[in-house]
């Protein structure tokens, strides 16, 4: 992969209903780390891509522009913004602004650097150069950045960071290859383990995934009184969504049928909702088709998509 | 006048005093050079002053003291103290064209319509020379009448602190803002220190008894608050300097001053800046930006300055903007908080390590307990986690988590608990700037650890808590490196513990509203849960407190002293 002064990093995020404010530091964050990134010469120039999925745009021109003066002319973050006019989930989401990629970004482009994250995310100052390091080792395909104040347990190699799955809450691949693997399934995940999937897609070209844990990131994720997670209806319903799908497509059927047990016994309706919706999808032939070889890949280690440090 | 301001000189008196100041300041190599005691009374600094080898010329309106002093060979001038210029005017013809080797003013500002245009005309007259003026006016907030106050007394006396004719009465604050405002610059004080000044002098025989619980309190915040609690007046040298006209004497509460709602001060050493980094990355990733950071560089050398200062390079600017970088370069743990917390502008203070997490509500949450009961303590939950050191090749060192996040600390702020150990890491509880401000606290220069757990629980003792469930905080247990627990050896926690809970117990405390229902509760579950004995024992501790805390408090007093 080409760096240097004509290298492009494209960074995409997808918004819905997020808070204004909080998006606003967070560009200011971005454009910071931007500009660490080209004063390395690792790239020329990074321009960041937002899909609206909210009900009515959150962001206008005027604000982008205000955002992009208070970073300085000299160091403003090229900013795009598409209103996608309905809730498309980050899958999709992520596929559309990628379809509006113009230049070396684009499928037929010459290539050059692609950055999923979360739009409320918070990035340290050499988190992006951290990140590109990283993905400019031979062999590696995505590189995932470390998760403040709840990291994400899954195990990695101690020497080299490989691990099973790399989350996009902010993570960092190429142009090459997103297209090589066809983006994300949008057409099976909405909102989870859409990054599991595409991250077990990657390895499937021979690709490593790798966690760095020197690239760091801010992600307001907040504990319950009792210091367990605080998850909402819909984060439990795709969840156990993704569960299944991503246990069926990655040939573990013997789990699938499991979640579904568990899910139809009706000790939690949000639960036995996410079962219906499957059967719903296998009546309707609209399930994807089981991988060959997944095992190779695919990681299932409990109700886990890789071994967990703790 | 009457012969009630007839006091000699003394060596410990405002006299005495007055003339050290005098020794250390002026400039006696011209025997022609004026000495001008301005308000001389019967001149008791007279002999004294001309020891020294200075012309004394005492000025007063009042011509008993003049004439005495006259018999005695002095030079003396009858001058009324009117506005700047009017006063400038008058002690300007008494010079007569003489060198100006040095003022005092001795208990006379007090006295006097407008002290502000008296200070001016000393000023003006000073100036030539850079002649220093020595001021005296008695302290107003003595504890000894800080005490009467409380109870709503305010007796004016036939003379001393609260003499019927002062028509101003003086703090040390009062002082320093008014002669600021004139144009005058402190450069010496030796106020005179008289603990019981105030019944010695009028024999009083209504006082309260200092061995009372009320009275050990008050002494006990007065004396924390600032350092003239026994200063019976206030004697400081002073020279000119520039003018503050537009900045009043007089306090404007209305006007105080624009405060971000908290200071968070993080200590470093700059040793492993990976850790400080992640601190930091919350910070910027808080919910609620009301808030300054003191990044408190302890004891750093050049590689370890500039390793800090990397990390700030590579903040966003929102967040670098709110961050200031202080260097201390001496003292214990205790000293760069001390330094921090005077210099906070925080409407709270709290101290967050280098090596700690919070959530993005940390700000949030205490914001949100201080809308309930402002000015207490605020404690938030504080969770822990055990973590190392990572390396993955082409990045650089980072921390790592080992095991998940546990809701070890209490929820709730148990006094009882905290009478025995600490139970809130540092960063979980904030303090209202009063407990500095007002109440003059420090943490503990002594003590090499646990310093946090003396300093809230005497702040506690004080304002009270207030207290949110939320967890907003990760206390990170480090298995490959030293943590401050394993940085010091367990003999040295447990004196310090002993040096804590004895100092804790000499003091006079205040508990709030629902603490003994707490204590009592306690007392009740105890003897059901069968251990009536140890119920027992600690309720016998109570009830044995005030005369416990009379007998250590003045152990404790001499040790502080000797320190």
């Amino acid at each position: 992969m080409i760096v240097g002064a004509d290298a492009i990093l494209r960074v995409q995020s997808i918004l819905f209903r997020t808070d204004v404010e909080s998006l606003r530091l967070s560009y200011l964050a971005l454009a910071h780390a931007a500009r660490v990134l080209k004063i390395h010469g690792l790239v020329g120039d990074v321009h960041l891509a937002y899909g609206d999925c909210s009900p009515s745009p959150i962001l206008s021109a005027a604000t982008i522009e205000a955002w992009q003066r208070e970073v300085g002319t000299d160091n403003s973050l090229l900013a795009e913004y598409h209103f996608f006019g309905a809730n498309l989930g980050s899958a999709r989401g992520h596929n559309t602004l990628m379809s509006k990629a113009q230049g070396p970004l684009a499928r037929d482009g010459a290539g050059g650097f692609l950055a999923i994250m979360n739009p409320d995310v918070k990035l340290a100052g050499d988190t992006l150069l951290q990140l590109l390091k990283t993905l400019l080792r031979p062999g590696v395909g995505l590189v995932e950045a470390r998760q403040l104040p709840i990291e994400h347990p899954k195990h990695y190699d101690e020497q080299t960071g490989e691990t099973s799955w790399a989350s996009t809450a902010t993570a960092i691949t190429t142009s090459k290859i997103y297209w090589e693997v066809d983006g994300f399934d949008a057409d099976t995940f909405f909102l989870y383990c859409d990054d599991v999937d595409f991250s077990w897609r990657v390895r499937e070209l021979g690709y490593k995934v790798v966690f760095q844990p020197g690239a760091v990131i801010f992600h307001d994720k907040r504990l319950t009184l009792e210091g367990g997670w605080a998850a909402s209806e819909a984060e439990v319903y795709y969840s156990a969504e993704a569960a299944l799908l991503l246990t069926h497509k990655w040939s573990r059927s013997d789990l699938t049928n499991k979640y579904l047990m568990y899910f139809k016994s009706g000790l939690n309706p949000v639960l036995a909702k996410a079962a219906a919706e499957f059967e719903k999808r296998r009546a309707s032939n609209t399930l994807p088709i089981p991988r060959n070889n997944a095992q190779e890949f695919a990681q299932f280690v409990g109700l886990e998509y890789a071994k967990h440090r703790f | 006048m009457t012969l009630t301001y007839d006091n000699p000189f003394g060596p410990n008196n405002v006299y005495g005093h007055s003339v050290e100041l005098l020794r250390r300041l002026a400039k006696v190599a011209d025997p022609e050079a004026v000495h001008l005691d301005v308000g001389c009374g019967f001149g008791s600094i007279a002999a004294s002053v001309k020891a020294m080898g200075l012309h004394y010329v005492g000025v007063d309106l009042d011509l008993d003291g003049l004439e005495r002093l006259k018999l005695n060979g002095f030079e003396v001038h009858q001058v009324e103290l009117t506005n700047a210029e009017g006063s400038y005017a008058a002690l300007t013809d008494v010079l007569a064209g003489r060198r100006l080797a040095s003022i005092t003013i001795l208990d006379t500002l007090e006295h006097v319509p407008s002290p502000l245009e008296v200070m001016r005309a000393l000023r003006m007259l000073s100036s030539a020379n850079n002649a220093p003026i020595i001021i005296s006016v008695p302290n107003v907030t003595h504890t000894e009448i800080a005490a009467r106050m409380v109870t709503g007394k305010f007796d004016y006396t036939l003379d001393g602190v609260l003499d019927h004719t002062h028509i101003v009465n003086f703090s040390a604050p009062t002082l320093h803002r008014m002669t600021r405002q004139a144009g005058l610059v402190e450069v010496e004080a030796f106020d005179t220190k008289v603990v019981e000044a105030y019944r010695n002098m009028h024999l009083d025989k209504n006082a309260l008894p200092h061995d009372t619980s009320f009275y050990s309190l008050v002494s006990y915040i007065r004396g924390q608050a600032d350092k003239t609690a026994t200063s019976y007046q206030l004697v400081r040298a002073f020279l000119p300097g520039p003018e503050h006209a537009d900045e009043p004497w007089f306090t404007e509460p209305s006007k105080a001053p624009e405060r971000p709602f908290l200071s968070i001060v993080i200590r470093t050493v700059g040793t492993e800046t990976f850790t400080l980094r992640d601190t930091l990355a919350c910070l910027a990733g808080q919910s609620d930006h009301d808030f300054e950071v003191l990044l408190m560089g302890h004891k750093l050398d050049a590689s370890r300055q500039i390793a800090v200062e990397e990390v700030l390079l590579d903040q966003p600017e929102f967040l670098r903007n709110r961050i200031e970088f202080i260097l201390v370069q001496d003292g214990g743990r205790a000293r760069p908080l001390n330094v921090a917390y005077k210099r906070a502008n925080g409407r709270y203070i709290v101290t967050l390590d280098d090596d700690d997490l919070v959530f993005g509500n940390y700000v949030e949450i205490f914001r949100k307990i201080h809308n309930t009961q402002p000015g207490r303590l605020l404690r938030a939950r504080c969770a822990a986690q055990t973590a190392r050191k990572s390396h993955v090749s082409d990045g650089r060192l980072a921390a790592i988590s080992t095991g998940p996040v546990e809701p070890k600390y209490p929820a709730n702020f148990s006094l009882l608990d905290h009478l025995h150990d600490n139970h809130t890491p540092c960063m979980s509880v904030a303090y209202p700037r009063e407990v500095v401000d007002t109440f003059g606290l420090e943490y503990d220069e002594a003590l090499t650890t646990a310093e946090d757990w003396d300093f809230m629980m005497r702040c506690y003792f004080l304002v009270g808590i207030s207290v949110a469930p939320d967890i907003t905080s990760i206390y990170r247990r480090w298995e490959d490196k030293p943590s401050s627990a394993q940085a010091h050896s367990p003999q040295e926690w447990l004196n310090n513990r002993n040096f804590i809970i004895q100092k804790h117990d000499a003091l006079p405390v205040v508990l709030s509203a629902g603490t003994l229902r707490e204590l009592r509760d306690f007392y009740a579950s105890s003897s059901h849960r069968g251990i009536k004995t140890a119920a027992l024992t600690a309720s016998t501790k109570v009830l044995k407190f005030g005369t416990k805390i009379r007998r250590i408090l003045g152990r404790i007093k001499a040790r502080v002293k000797q320190l």
